[in-house]
């Protein structure tokens, strides 16, 4: 009877992990321009939108995707995001910063500006906005006696929802737009010992993003 | 035994002063150096005594004993803000003193409120710090020219919020500077953009 037990619970187990943890991520891509082609001596600057506080793309998002971008082939110069906003403060802070490329265009009128601009050799902006949240969670695990004996099942699904617009300064216009979706359902189950089986929506959704944003500036 | 007795009522006037949980915290705010967008202006700031002094006070079941002490700090900013925004900046000790000095305008900061919300409070991990301030614009003869509603919001970082369960005070000081931080940009842009100053700068005599 434990023999079959134990069976049951490791084929259970198995199919959690071929079944469970899947992540699906669509990439949806507008461009205005063909892919742009930046000079090995210029850099670009990733900028998360948090005017509002509820729906603030995430930093650990944003310097997920600077690292990727500044690292292997067709590698970028990226500028940290918060050195870059200290730099330029006020204007780029999450109150103050432009919302359009109109206001960009306002803002690069003054000349102590479009310096710091120049001097960071940057022609284009990236405007990353979205964030990820749970969006459907069930099931429960009750823990008696601490985390050695938890009896239960419980799983979530994470949808992280994200767009890039890419800022360029010379003309003032937008040169592109990426949009990336990615949904991934967690599961944790809980015989004894509770082992998580989670899925990596954030991390996924960070590649995608980070790939078509490299060919797009390559 | 009236020595015992005497002992014994120390001691236990210590233990419940101690229980007690009360906040004194000196705040020592830091923002970055902005960048100088000098508008061709000679100003005069004036700090009145409320406001240099201003210590945020608190007393409930929630907040034993909170007194939080911004004033100095807050001028700290101000003062560290204004030269980027105009030709020169000045502070004054009196109002009347603009007058005589040929100032082409007077900025009188005034803290309308303060508030805070605690991790526990909102169901959240963050500290958050909202502040209020009305800047009076007046002429050097004490013509209105406007006043500028400003807030700021701060907020801690989520992931060190785990250090706020052994530290109140890191979290409340982090989110009042960003609270300050906003603020303080909110003011050089409103300084900027405000019809009513443009207006009163274009309408100046040159």
């Amino acid at each position: 009877m434990l023999i079959l037990f134990s069976r049951i619970l490791f084929i259970t187990f198995i199919g959690l992990i071929i079944v469970g943890c899947n992540t699906v991520t669509i990439v949806d891509e507008h461009k205005s321009t063909n892919n742009i082609k930046l000079a090995d001596t210029d850099s670009i600057v990733l900028l998360g939108r948090r005017h509002l506080s509820q729906h603030e793309t995430e930093l650990d998002y944003i310097s997920c995707i600077g690292k990727q971008l500044s690292a292997g082939e067709g590698r970028l110069n990226v500028i940290p995001e918060q050195q870059f906003i200290d730099s330029m403060y006020p204007y780029f802070d999450p109150s103050t910063a432009p919302m359009n490329v109109k206001n960009l265009d306002k803002l690069i009128q003054h000349p102590n500006i479009l310096k710091k601009l120049t001097d960071y050799k940057i022609n284009y902006f990236i405007w990353i906005e979205g964030n990820t949240k749970t969006i459907d969670k069930s099931g429960a695990i009750s823990c008696v006696g601490g985390p050695a004996g938890c009896f239960g099942f419980a799983t979530w699904k994470d949808e992280a929802i994200y767009e890039a617009k890419i800022w360029n300064l010379k003309n003032t216009s937008v040169s592109g737009k990426i949009h990336t979706q990615t949904q991934g359902t967690s599961f944790l189950p809980a015989v004894i010992l509770p082992i998580p089986l989670l899925a990596s929506v954030k991390s996924h959704a960070c590649d995608g993003m980070a790939t078509q944003l490299k060919e797009f500036l390559n | 035994m009236k020595k015992l007795s005497l002992t014994f009522f120390l001691c236990c006037l210590l233990l419940l002063t101690a229980c007690e949980q009360s906040m004194v915290l000196e705040t020592n705010l830091d923002i970055p150096q902005p960048i100088d967008t000098k508008l061709p202006l000679n100003m005069a700031i004036f700090y009145e005594e409320s406001l240099r002094e201003y210590v945020y006070t608190e007393n409930n079941d929630d907040r034993r004993n909170w007194a939080i002490t911004i004033g100095p700090s807050q001028i700290a900013i101000f003062d560290q803000v204004l030269p980027s925004m105009f030709n020169t900046i000045e502070t004054i000790n009196n109002l009347d003193e603009a007058n005589y000095q040929h100032y082409d305008a007077v900025i009188v900061p005034e803290i309308k409120d303060i508030q805070f919300a605690l991790p526990y409070e909102t169901k959240t991990k963050i500290h958050e710090t909202w502040i209020k301030y009305i800047i009076h614009i007046q002429k050097a003869d004490g013509e209105f020219i406007t006043d500028l509603n400003l807030s700021g919001y701060g907020k801690s970082l989520p992931n060190t919020s785990i250090d706020f369960l052994l530290d109140e005070r890191e979290g409340l000081v982090i989110s009042t500077n960003e609270a300050y931080r906003d603020l303080a940009a909110k003011l050089i842009v409103s300084f900027q953009s405000d019809p009513a100053i443009n207006e009163w700068i274009e309408a100046r005599p040159k």
